[in-house]
């Protein structure tokens, strides 16, 4: 009796961690930082506004999107800089602004 | 007893090598590059103007320079449009110039070293053009967005406690 009682309880431990994996799945991102940087600097190149030389790559991850931007490296310099919306889930930029 | 000793020597080894790092250090200029060479930091550290940013600004010597930075930028064609800019000094007496910065490209702008400074002058601001923005959107012929700045790569490559400002092409003068 005391065995299958504990098989019960192994049984539900096991169903829960389950659970709890399958719910940590749904919110991890489809794209990944790397990815959505990737993505980023593809879109800046087909934009063709600005050179990505001489620049540092950023990323921020917010609740749906990565917001990769491009500052420059040189502290002295005066300028602006691509960003970028990458959607966390289908990978798809979203928005592209730029400063100056 | 073992164990003292060698802490001790570690401890020696440690302030030897304080001693002969922080001459080196010290005595080393804060130098920054640009594309057009090397400025020292003690070149632009700014003179404590008695002047508001506002009285800077709105300087004669200043507007006729930003005049001529924006004339200069080719704000209305798409194709060679580019930032220009300037540093702004004020010497003992409290008078303003400027020095104008080589043309930067379309949307940013690496400043020349500042001029050896005048007895009792120096640097106090900066200014430069933003000739991308469109009003009203910010849309340009091309359908691209930009954002009015300053950005912050203008704010964080200003020497603090300094003027700077930038123009766009609404004719909105913002100093930060």
């Amino acid at each position: 009796m005391k065995k299958r009682k504990h098989n019960v309880w192994l049984l539900v431990g096991a169903a829960a961690m389950a659970l709890m994996l399958t719910f940590a799945g749904c919110g991890s991102t489809g794209i990944t930082r790397e990815q959505a940087i990737t993505i980023a600097t593809q879109a800046v190149a087909d934009d063709g506004v600005m050179s990505l030389d001489g620049r540092d790559t950023e990323s921020v991850e917010e609740a749906t999107y990565w917001h990769i931007y491009f500052p420059y490296s040189s502290p002295l310099t005066r300028g602006g800089e691509p960003h970028v919306w990458v959607d966390k889930t289908s990978g798809n930029v979203t928005n592209i602004y730029y400063t100056e | 007893m073992k164990a003292s000793w060698k802490s001790f020597i570690a401890l020696l080894c440690v302030l030897i090598a304080c001693i002969a790092w922080s001459p080196a250090v010290l005595a080393a200029p804060a130098v920054a590059e640009t594309a057009a060479g090397p400025v020292l930091a003690s070149q632009i550290s700014p003179l404590a103007s008695n002047k508001t940013p506002e009285q800077i600004a709105n300087d004669p010597a200043v507007k006729a320079a930003m005049d001529a930075a924006w004339a200069d930028s080719n704000a209305d064609n798409a194709t060679t449009r580019h930032e220009e800019g300037g540093w702004i000094y004020e010497d003992a007496d409290g008078n303003i110039s400027v020095q104008r910065w080589p043309a930067g490209n379309r949307s940013s702008i690496d400043p020349c070293p500042p001029a050896p400074p005048q007895p009792g002058g120096q640097v106090v601001g900066e200014f430069h053009t933003h000739p991308n923005w469109h009003p009203p959107d910010g849309k340009d012929e091309a359908g691209k967005e930009w954002k009015q700045g300053p950005s912050e790569a203008d704010k964080n490559a200003k020497t603090p406690g300094t003027t700077g400002i930038v123009q766009d092409r609404s004719g909105n003068v913002t100093l930060y």
